[in-house]
């Protein structure tokens, strides 16, 4: 384990960097330190193998002060892995990732072999061992420096912002990647970055780093998320934390139905049963989804694919998360989420109330989590307080929270936003409001018009908070799921 | 055109070919006094701008003393150090070195200051010491750079080292102060033209220790 023990970095010129910052690192788990810059996370990055020396304090590793040993032989029993991936260019790819096993003495052979393990172990093509770093794309190189600092297979793995320089699209591959092989190796990583989406997902703890270097919180993601220590926390977290937090719920619990569900070679007296449903999804004969249909405007026989409404973005059960599953039902016009395998077979549909109602047990659940850690009820529905008061607040950025705020309705709250489009789609009349600024689909998405209270509430984040909004009142949605809380216990 | 009759009267004159002032043993004195100065100018050049480079210090010092050296006249240093030390290679070699030392210096010192920072630093935090982080990553990449300072220094040097005539030493700068003496213009064209010669060879020779020295991955990237 290494431990940050009151550690301090003050510069010739005054600037303190990092302030009094002591930490404990767990072993073979990701922390992540996050942060605004100048808050000293690099710096405490680097102290960890001496790049940077501390002015005061000390570091530990596994209980021994890491000066009592010589600082290349610390260096190299830690990977380290900078923006840019830092390749030396005039060394093939192999050759690169060979570099410490080379350091630390091991033959040529040996070294190579180790390199090309490496390689298949981070994703790379064998076919690549003989190139030169300018032949290889940023993702790429970011990978080949991975391996490079995983190649003398070396306990602890120091990352200071690997994957910023890098497009999202790969990025996310590189996280995903990262996960993966910690999954496989176990190391004891120190991640830096300046991202608060990827220290959430990457992190087993979160160290959240204030301007001036001191620490804000250390904490797992979901607690980050749900009990942000102060407001600087919060608003480093962003609007929509509390959306974010559904990432932590799994969707395996969802009650999906299966009824209005039909292929498109369903007979008459089939679609006929079901034309109760307000909306059916239609599936291919093999049973993939292909969109949602009123039922009158089913004729058995003769289903007019292109008349369908698109069915938004299916999830997976068991492994998409709450998350996932709400932004398919506020995707889908119809408010429904459809779930479906692995192989893309639609398993059943649910609609933003269900998940809604899932989202308050997992929260509870969560609570309740926290209170028997904390071997104290009182203090555990305390804290619940807190989480659900600011998620309350934070649906400001909701049509919900709009129109608790206006004590109008949700449309004139979006509007004074000034932020609102509305859009009359399929003369039905299902109006849809897209925010303008290009936030996040499931944030901008107002329900059609027949369902515009319920679900402009659903639409938003927590059905708690809907009902707060209906009651004209956002603190009151805190005060609902207190109570509701307290019930369940 | 005259100029190529004096130098096809020069080269096709059997004389010119053999003895002590023949072309092989003027051109290979040449030769050596040319490698002779690289070779110190390199000695003091080379370590000096690799450390200056490497720790990113002492450039303005270094720039002072590269405008000092090519402020120097050639010609007038060889003939205060004549005066000074007397006959011998002493005298030639030092202004010779004097001008070779500035482009050496400053180019090296320029090359190994701005490798780019990434790699240096990725280096040092795998725990390479710093020797092999100057040898072994600043170095390659910066050697295109400090082959071309030689190269300058080396073409500058094969030039001026006809200056080693004028105190009575040998090398290509015989035929030319020897033909202005004797008003042999087939000499001092003959001598021009090799001394162009060797300057050009020595570009050849730089272009083919690059492409020998220099890895695919710094040649094609930079």
């Amino acid at each position: 384990m290494i431990r940050i023990e009151s550690v301090t970095k003050r510069y010739p010129d005054g600037t303190v960097a990092v302030d009094r910052l002591s930490l404990e690192i767990p072993d073979r788990a990701i922390t992540v330190l996050v942060g605004p810059s100048g808050c000293g996370k690099t710096t405490t990055l680097r102290m960890i193998n001496r790049m940077v020396e501390p002015t005061e304090g000390s570091i530990l590793l596994d209980g021994t002060d890491i000066r009592q040993q010589p600082v290349n032989t610390l260096r190299r029993s830690m990977g380290y892995v900078i923006q840019n991936a830092g390749l030396f260019q005039h060394r093939t790819i192999l050759d690169n990732i060979a570099t410490v096993p080379r350091l630390l003495g091991w033959s040529k052979q040996k070294s190579r072999a180790k390199a090309a393990e490496l390689m298949e172990r981070v994703g790379l093509d064998a076919a690549l061992a003989k190139r030169y770093p300018y032949q290889l794309s940023g993702g790429q190189q970011q990978r080949v420096g991975v391996a490079r600092a995983l190649a003398a297979d070396p306990p602890v793995l120091l990352m200071d912002e690997p994957f910023s320089a890098v497009d999202p699209v790969v990025r996310k591959g590189l996280q995903d990647e990262l996960l993966r092989i910690q999954d496989e190796l176990g190391k004891t990583i120190v991640f830096v970055t300046h991202d608060i989406d990827e220290a959430i997902k990457l992190g087993t703890m979160v160290a959240v780093l204030r301007t001036g270097g001191r620490l804000a919180q250390f904490a797992p993601p979901a607690e980050l998320l749900s009990a942000p220590a102060d407001s600087f926390v919060e608003d480093f977290l962003g609007a929509d934390r509390g959306i974010r937090r559904l990432s932590f719920f799994p969707s395996a619990g969802l009650e999906l139905q299966t009824a209005p569900i039909v292929a498109i070679d369903a007979d008459a007296g089939l679609l006929a049963s079901r034309a109760d449903a307000p909306y059916l999804l239609v599936t291919d004969p093999d049973g993939r989804p292909l969109g949602w249909s009123e039922p009158d405007r089913l004729t058995a026989g003769a289903v007019d694919r292109a008349q369908l409404l698109d069915h938004g973005r299916p999830f997976v059960p068991g492994k998409d998360s709450l998350r996932t599953a709400l932004d398919g039902a506020v995707l889908s016009p119809t408010g429904w989420a459809v779930a479906m395998d692995d192989e893309g077979h639609a398993v059943g549909v649910v609609s933003q109330q269900t998940i809604a109602e899932a989202i308050r047990a997992a929260h509870s659940r969560a609570a309740r989590g926290r209170a028997e850690d904390a071997g104290d009820a009182e203090r555990g529905q305390a804290a619940d307080g807190t989480d659900a008061e600011p998620a309350g607040a934070e649906g400001g950025t909701e049509a919900a929270q709009g129109r608790a705020e206006d004590g109008g309705d949700a449309a004139q709250g979006r509007a004074d936003g000034g932020a609102a489009q509305g859009r009359a789609e399929d003369g039905g009349g299902a109006a849809q409001g897209r925010a303008e600024d290009g936030a996040e689909a499931e944030r901008g998405q107002v329900a059609d018009g027949a369902d515009a209270e319920p679900g402009g509430a659903e639409g938003g984040t927590e059905a708690a908070q809907g009902r707060g909004a209906d009651g004209g009142d956002a603190a009151q949605g805190g005060s609902v799921d207190g109570v509701d809380l307290k019930a369940a216990q | 055109m005259n100029v190529l009759n004096f130098a096809h009267a020069f080269f096709s004159d059997s004389a010119h070919w053999h003895g002590y002032d023949g072309i092989p043993t003027r051109l290979a004195e040449h030769v050596r006094y040319s490698l002779e100065a690289l070779l110190f100018a390199a000695l003091i050049g080379l370590p000096v701008g690799l450390v200056t480079g490497h720790y990113g210090r002492g450039g303005n010092a270094l720039a002072l003393i590269a405008t000092a050296g090519r402020a120097l006249p050639s010609f007038g240093l060889l003939v205060l150090m004549f005066i000074w030390i007397g006959f011998g290679l002493l005298p030639v070699m030092i202004p010779l070195v004097v001008l070779a030392v500035p482009p050496i210096l400053v180019t090296t010192y320029e090359a190994v200051r701005s490798v780019d920072p990434s790699p240096v630093d990725a280096a040092r935090g795998m725990g390479m010491p710093e020797a092999r982080v100057l040898f072994q990553v600043e170095l390659p990449v910066a050697l295109p750079l400090i082959l071309s300072g030689l190269r300058t220094a080396a073409i500058q040097i094969v030039s001026t080292a006809t200056i080693a005539a004028y105190v009575s030493l040998g090398g290509l700068g015989r035929y030319i102060i020897d033909g202005l003496y004797q008003r042999n213009y087939e000499k001092v064209v003959g001598g021009a033209t090799l001394v162009a010669g060797l300057a050009l060879t020595t570009l050849v020779v730089f272009w083919a220790a690059s492409r020998i020295t220099v890895s695919p991955g710094v040649r094609r990237s930079s």
